[in-house]
């Protein structure tokens, strides 16, 4: 049986002088449905479709589960189509095929040139028609897709992903694996998101939809599990062999007001982002301590956040740039700022965004779901960050820098590396030491527990 | 079905393909070669200038063709910006070349040009702080190999093959101790001379300005020798058939490293062959990746490159992670035997014409990335060739001849010198 299906159709308006960027949808929706949504802020000539099933999976173990399962039903043969096949087929058109999630989501999403566009479409529906999917390719993308702990390669992008992941998946239902997946993905989407400027996708979503029937999963019969925020204090893993140490401080932040989270994401592009921050001048240049101090800011959910600022520095000196990067910190919190600066960083947020818009079609999928994760509301969409953020001023910035920026004493701190202790007043707030070789959730369930 | 879709304006403007044409500047003075290639759909200029030298050029201590490429950047934005090291380095160092970009919008020729300009100059900078960039140097490496820890195996298995470490120290970071600020201003005495330096011009720019703009700063350059390439000499012995083994806590997964050698009898006009090389080593490519990761699974992660050097040698690198439950040997086994193999495999005209299409849509991607479309135009350009741009590619591909690109196969899978380090990842103590 076909699902019913509703449209909503999105605009995005936006001027080149920064106007703000609203979302109207004119289509009411209703349940049990694959909603479609389409929206037009990719580059010019690019298409893409997005496909979205709910599905909880309140464990990483869970979540990687389904990518992977996901991933290799794409990469697995067909009677028609050879693994070999598609891949030629997706370099000679341009078509790049992504597989990412959410903790409540599954997302695929398919993109190419506009001249491209519907053959690759009809290759991707080809693919989900096939029954089934090949295990040694099941195999192979369950290894891809396993995590590695950011004690190994001690990259500060690793760490950054292993505590957003021990921030958002909280429970411990043990994972659906195997066959069992094949029925919780291969089932109609619940929405699908079209992005294109100057296009018309005629039958996309009805292409893509044939391949599917309409039915519940089993994950969701499991409410989604609550996320967490990190825990405070420090950890360190001591390791008298590292010449190089990874300093971290920072949070999963929720804020009060998109505008709050606007500010706060201009502020670390002031300490971290580029050669321009604070940490590239003071940390780099002048301290001649680190190649990549930076801040993280990446969104996580509405109103939520990674924040935090990080560089890898010689072992038997991290103590002494821990301290200049938390007076960075503070000196950011105080108001310390020049009036330029912010405003070049607020223009770095601007330009991030719109990148984002313009070339990440999963991000802003992302972005939608977390206001919609279901089905598109009745009303008005407007995706209120991008108004927040294009409205922003810098001007009150450094009045409200307090208030905007938590105090240290609310962010984690983690040492990677060296053989220097933390000082007795980085463990006040709570201490873990953890062994080479251990998982990083170790120490942050004994600091949550603290 | 209908859909109501409105439209966003523009926040970027787009950056479509148009033709482009590289037009050889007629006076280039003492520099070894100059380009322009007008964009008229680009609203900015970028300036490549590559120094037909790199780590490859370097004598025994490495990391001095990097480190030269810090003071000279360095130096040419203190020289001329008036904020200077605000900014992260606009450089990067290869295997046989060094290239720095600097990019304005076209009423900032004269800084973009001045900018470039200051390179050949020697870099002048305080003595604490040239002494202090090392160490930015080291951090970078560190964060390189970091990063990437199959880049060490890689250079492994070419010192292995060539029997030399110019270029590829086992540990870099090492050698970094030894470097001194003379040796590096030695090495931009010798090899930042204008004779061993190419410039391209590339976007809203025609001819004519172009011309004069190189008049203006680079007129004063005297023509010289140029420096030679002295590691095209470095040759494989033809016997060789390398193996080594290493442990280490540095891989998260057990990899091969692997590189071979092979060449031509009779000398080649290399530029003519570049896009029967790109044709060709695609579906040698394609076979191999069939064999170890397509079709028996022997991969869990592959990735394979070729490179052509300006005297016809060519080099071809693979890194292998194989599957959990296949051994390091049984991968090296499958990826030998599947170059073997290839010694008697028929290549239909299909697969010639499905590589050419590829290698176009490759060409036509660029215009989606004006960086991959900079590095287009100095890939050949490091080598000492005349670049090339994408338009001009797509039509020497579609003219290169099918006897051509088997030729190039057929020496691919060759019996010849290759070097093979299978390493075991180890968990760390």
């Amino acid at each position: 049986m076909r699902p019913n299906t509703f449209i909503c159709a999105a605009t995005l308006a936006a001027s080149l002088l920064f106007n703000t960027p609203t979302l109207a949808q004119v289509a009411t929706a209703e349940d049990d449905a694959t909603y479609i949504s389409t929206f037009s802020t990719l580059t010019r000539g690019m298409a893409s479709a997005s496909m979205v099933w709910e599905l909880h999976a309140d464990t990483y173990a869970q979540s990687i589960a389904l990518q992977a399962f996901l991933s290799a039903k794409i990469n697995s043969p067909t009677d028609d189509i050879t693994t070999r096949d598609s891949i030629d087929f997706r370099t000679i058109n341009n078509v790049d095929f992504s597989v990412s999630a959410t903790p409540t989501q599954l997302i695929f999403t398919v993109q190419s040139p506009q001249e491209t566009f519907n053959a690759a479409i009809e290759h991707v529906a080809a693919l989900f028609s096939s029954a089934g999917v090949d295990p040694n390719w099941l195999k192979r993308q369950t290894y891809a897709f396993r995590p590695f702990s950011a004690t190994r390669l001690r990259t500060p992008e690793m760490l950054e992903a292993e505590l957003i992941r021990y921030a958002n998946f909280t429970g411990n239902t043990p994972a659906l694996t195997g066959d069992a997946l094949n029925s919780e993905i291969l089932r109609s989407p619940n929405q699908i998101i079209l992005n294109a400027q100057e296009y018309e996708f005629g039958e996309t979503a009805d292409i893509l939809m044939n391949s599917f029937d309409p039915y519940e999963a089993t994950l969701n019969d499991t409410p989604p599990a609550p996320v967490r925020a990190l825990p405070t204090g420090t950890i360190h893993l001591r390791d008298p062999d590292s010449t190089e140490t990874l300093v971290f401080m920072g949070q999963v932040r929720d804020f009060e007001t998109l505008t709050q989270q606007a500010q706060t994401d201009t502020l670390f592009n002031y300490m971290g982002y580029g050669p321009g921050s604070e940490m590239f001048r003071i940390v780099r240049q002048e301290r001649r301590a680190s190649y990549d101090p930076r801040s993280h800011f990446a969104q996580i959910g509405e109103k939520r956040a990674f924040t935090g600022l990080s560089a890898t520095v010689p072992s038997p000196i991290w103590p002494e740039i821990y301290d200049l990067i938390a007076k960075i910190y503070d000196d950011t919190r105080a108001g310390q700022n020049t009036d330029q600066g912010l405003e070049n960083s607020r223009n770095a947020m601007l330009n991030g965004l719109i990148g984002d818009l313009r070339r990440e079609p999963d991000w802003l999928v992302k972005r939608y779901l977390e206001l919609y994760p279901s089905a598109p509301p009745d009303g008005q969409i407007i995706l209120g960050i991008l108004d927040a953020s294009f409205q922003m001023e810098t001007s009150d910035l450094n009045v409200q820098a307090a208030d905007i920026l938590p105090a240290p004493e609310n962010m984690i701190t983690i040492i990677i590396g060296g053989e220097i202790t933390p000082s007795a007043k980085l463990q006040e707030n709570g201490f873990c030491a953890l062994e080479i070789g251990q998982p990083l959730a170790k120490c942050l369930d004994q600091l949550a527990a603290q | 079905m209908k859909f109501i879709t409105a439209l966003i304006t523009a926040l970027i403007l787009p950056f479509s393909a148009t033709a482009q044409t590289v037009i050889p500047l007629e006076q280039t003075y003492g520099l070894y070669n100059a380009y322009v290639i007008p964009l008229r759909d680009r609203s900015r200029i970028d300036v490549q200038l590559v120094v037909l030298s790199g780590s490859y050029d370097e004598g025994e201590i490495s990391g001095v063709a990097h480190y030269t490429e810090h003071l000279a950047a360095l130096y040419s934005d203190t020289k001329v910006l008036q904020q200077p090291r605000q900014r992260d380095l606009n450089a990067f160092t290869s295997k046989v070349s060094t290239v720095y970009a600097n990019t304005g919008s076209p009423n900032e020729i004269d800084r973009i040009m001045k900018l470039t300009r200051a390179v050949l100059d020697t870099p002048a900078l305080s003595d604490a702080f040239q002494q202090s960039e090392i160490d930015i140097v080291k951090r970078e490496v560190l964060y390189k190999e970091r990063n990437a820890p199959g880049r060490w195996l890689r250079r492994l298995s070419v010192q292995k093959l060539y029997d030399s470490k110019t270029g590829r120290a086992d540990e870099p970071v090492a050698d970094l101790d030894k470097i001194t600020v003379q040796a590096a201003l030695d090495f931009h005495t010798k090899n930042y001379q204008p004779s061993n330096v190419m410039i391209i011009i590339s976007g809203d720019i025609d001819q004519k300005t172009a011309q004069a703009k190189l008049t203006q700063y680079f007129g004063d350059t005297v023509k010289t020798a140029r420096v030679p390439d002295t590691w095209l000499d470095d040759h494989p012995d033809p016997d060789l058939r390398s193996v080594t083994r290493i442990s280490s806590p540095r891989l998260l997964e057990n990899s091969i490293a692997y590189t071979k050698f092979f060449e031509f009898s009779e000398p080649q006009d290399i530029l003519a062959m570049q896009a029967s090389f790109f044709i060709a080593s695609d579906i040698y490519n394609a076979y191999i990746y069939n064999a170890l990761y397509l079709d028996s699974f022997v991969a869990q992660g592959f990735s394979q490159s070729s490179y052509i050097a300006i005297d016809g040698d060519l080099e071809y690198t693979a890194f292998v992670t194989p599957s959990p439950d296949v051994s390091l040997d049984d991968a090296l086994a499958a990826l030998n035997t599947a170059i073997a193999e290839m010694r008697t495999k028929v290549i239909t005209a299909q697969e010639i014409e499905t590589a050419r299409a590829k290698n176009v849509a490759y060409t036509k991607s660029l215009a989606q990335n004006p960086r991959a479309y900079l590095d287009f135009f100095q890939n050949l350009g490091s080598d000492g060739l005349p670049p090339t741009s994408p338009t001009q590619f797509a039509q020497m591909v579609a003219d290169a001849s099918d006897d051509e690109v088997l030729r190039i196969i057929a020496a691919f899978a060759s019996d010849s010198p290759y070097a093979a380090v299978l390493a075991t990842a180890t968990e760390p103590n």
